[in-house]
């Protein structure tokens, strides 16, 4: 039932949804989040990524848990896991 | 001994009648326990001879652990009594939880046979300098070859000196982040002598028979075979296996408010003030109503909360940090305001009553020890714009065997325990129904309340910008978070009342117009006073309770 405003399978179209999601988190940060570059750097705080996960898996329409932001700490792995797992999800969707 | 009615009324015999004098495990040994820092020992020897470690150990492994709503009713026996000799031993279910949502087949064997064996498990995560952070901990486990050197300091850690095994939380990767820490699940005769100092005692004003422990560890060689789970997930683990112990050891913690009262009840009943019964006097009445009520809700809520760990499983990293921060606060709260008509007779340390002073210290570890409530509020806090979205999209009625006097319940399953509940909460999400239901004329306009001050949480929580959720939210956006504890409350409340089996106190609509109440006065500065109808209803079944010898709580079971 989830509508994209983007092709969540294409994990470019993904990766661009995760960067301007993220600025929302990131309020003092004047540039853009450098999807090679590890989250932590950023200083996103341990609840703040709980936050982000909740809010992925709101957008999503997937589980994601945390640990998923944990095990693929900069955008470009995230979108890349992200976008497999949608795929995975895509056959059951209605 | 297979149902819990029957190992409750067993353990409430081998424990006796706290109020006898000679009893070696009443409340009179207890006290004198407490003023040498220890548990009584005869009730130490009670709890042996009822193998009550065998309750926190899963049937598949020789346990008698199938249900956390069971377990903790048990545990009530223990800590109406003495909390510290509760919290001694539930203090080890901290450190098994993990063993059974992570452990290998033969760390879970090893962990049963001790327990089963009343031996001890200490959980070794307290680093004093780090608090609840427990991903900033430091002692670590660096590995070398086949073997992991230990390395650094433990502290404020219960049955340390006494246990047999610890788990332990050791940072396992110099790297900041939640992937840099394992556990260890450690047999105590590893802890080399020459490598590990142990330190003094840990002194504390309340749970004074819980011994709480220290280690420094310098250099310490142990085999990789103690890690505990893979390499990294010490905190993933933890954040699953805590859910069990965060909401179950308030949920024990009600005892103490049990106790309070009966303390209360019997010195107020007893007493003459101005010609009449000082239980008689409108303001002891009114206080003694309030007190019993708010049991009830931290029981509903609790009771609710442990049945959804196993029926709804993905809600448990919201309904954890909820009754933590709910159920300790209303505790604190309602102990504080009996000792208000206790007189002065709540601050002695010997006569008969001796017992209250000591409860009133016990229970203020509820509000902070092994996770803090403010802590809670910050666990909650990203969660809810999600969970309030969805309780507005999708409201439905929750489960009745969350709420109904018996229920059956799946299997528990930890490792299906989720770090996020992706905005599912029944609790929540059965508010936008509840004004469907059928219910007593009287309660309707609270229920109204409540529905609407819930309607004005989900406008709010519509309105949280993400980055108003980190650890830097600010205090009326933390406020929200509390806001969402009450209204699981209130949901639980009327769940419980809907179900309950005609007849019983439970049915009736005082108790829950009482709850209502209390719960809208929560966030009020001045709560509303109780109709007086109401409060007759409840001080009438508070004292046919306690003369009768039952629990105060939602289960009104014979106690000894």
């Amino acid at each position: 039932m989830t509508t994209y405003g983007f092709d969540p399978a294409a994990p470019s179209e993904l990766q661009s949804w995760l960067v301007e999601r993220l600025a929302e988190y990131l309020p003092d940060l004047g540039e853009a989040v450098d999807p090679y570059r590890q989250l932590g750097e950023y200083g996103l705080d341990s609840i703040a990524v709980v936050a982000f996960a909740a809010d992925v898996e709101e957008q999503l329409g997937i589980a994601v848990d945390p640990t998923a932001i944990w095990d693929y700490p900069t955008v470009s792995e995230l979108a890349e896991y992200l976008a497999g797992e949608l795929a995975e999800r895509r056959p059951q969707a209605a | 001994m297979t149902d819990i009615a029957t190992r409750a009324d067993h353990l409430e015999k081998l424990l006796g009648d706290p109020w006898d004098a000679d009893n070696p495990a009443g409340f009179a040994a207890v006290v004198a326990a407490d003023e040498r820092e220890e548990t009584a020992p005869a009730a130490e020897a009670a709890l042996d001879e009822f193998g009550l470690l065998a309750e926190f150990v899963p049937r598949t492994l020789g346990g008698r652990l199938d249900r956390v709503d069971d377990m903790i009713e048990l545990m009530r026996s223990v800590y109406r009594r003495d909390p510290a000799l509760g919290l001694a031993r539930a203090g080890q279910l901290l450190a098994v939880v993990n063993v059974w949502t992570a452990g290998a087949p033969e760390q879970r064997r090893a962990s049963a046979e001790l327990l089963l064996d009343n031996r001890r498990i200490a959980c070794a995560f307290h680093e004093l300098a780090h608090g609840n952070d427990i991903a900033g901990n430091e002692f670590a486990a660096r590995r070398l070859g086949s073997e992991l050197i230990l390395h650094g300091r433990k502290e404020s850690i219960a049955n340390l000196d006494q246990a047999d095994a610890l788990v332990i939380l050791a940072r396992t990767d110099p790297a900041d982040g939640p992937r840099s820490h394992s556990q260890l699940f450690l047999p105590a005769d590893m802890l080399a002598p020459g490598h590990v100092r142990r330190l003094p005692r840990f002194r504390s004003v309340g749970m004074r028979g819980v011994r709480l422990g220290g280690m420094e560890v310098t250099g310490l060689p142990v085999p990789d075979a103690v890690l505990l789970g893979s390499p990294g997930t010490g905190v993933e683990t933890a954040s699953r296996a805590f859910q069990v112990t965060r909401m179950a050891l308030p949920a024990m913690s009600t005892a103490l408010l049990d106790t309070a009262l009966r303390v209360t009840l019997h010195h107020t009943r007893r007493r003459r003030l101005y010609g009449r019964e000082a239980a008689a006097i409108p303001m002891v009445r009114t206080t003694l109503a309030e007190a019993f009520t708010d049991l009830l809700i931290c029981e509903a809520l609790s009771r609710a909360a442990a049945r959804a760990l196993h029926l709804c499983p993905e809600s448990g990293s919201v309904h954890a940090p909820a009754v933590k921060y709910l159920v300790a606060g209303v505790l604190t709260d309602a102990v504080q305001r009996l000792s208000t008509v206790m007189g002065s007779e709540f601050y002695r340390r010997d006569g008969e009553h001796a017992v209250f002073q000591k409860i009133a210290r016990d229970v203020r570890p509820v509000g902070f020890g092994h996770i803090a409530r403010a802590a809670c509020l910050s666990a909650l806090l990203p969660q809810l714009p999600g969970l309030l979205g969805r309780a507005r999209r999708a409201a439905a009625p929750a489960p009745a065997a969350l709420f109904t006097d018996e229920a059956e319940l799946p299997e528990l399953d930890l490792p299906g325990l989720r770090l996020v509940a992706g905005g599912r909460d029944p609790l929540a999400a059965s508010l936008g129904t509840v004004l469907d239901e059928d219910l007593p004329t009287a309660v309707r306009p609270l229920v109204e309340d409540h529905v609407r001050g819930f309607a004005a949480l989900c406008e709010a929580g519509a309105a949280l910008r993400p980055r108003e959720l980190s650890i830097t939210a600010e205090v009326p956006v933390r406020e929200l978070a509390a806001r969402y504890t009450v209204s699981l409350a209130a949901a639980v409340c009327l769940g419980v009342q809907r179900t309950a089996s005609a007849g019983e106190f439970l049915a009736r609509p005082e108790w829950l117009l009482a709850a209502l109440t209390r719960l809208a006065g929560v966030e009020r500065a001045i709560p509303a006073d109780l109709p007086p109808a109401v409060e007759d209803a409840l001080i009438e079944e508070l004292m046919d309770r306690d003369d009768r010898s039952l629990s105060f709580g939602l289960a009104s079971r014979p106690y000894a």
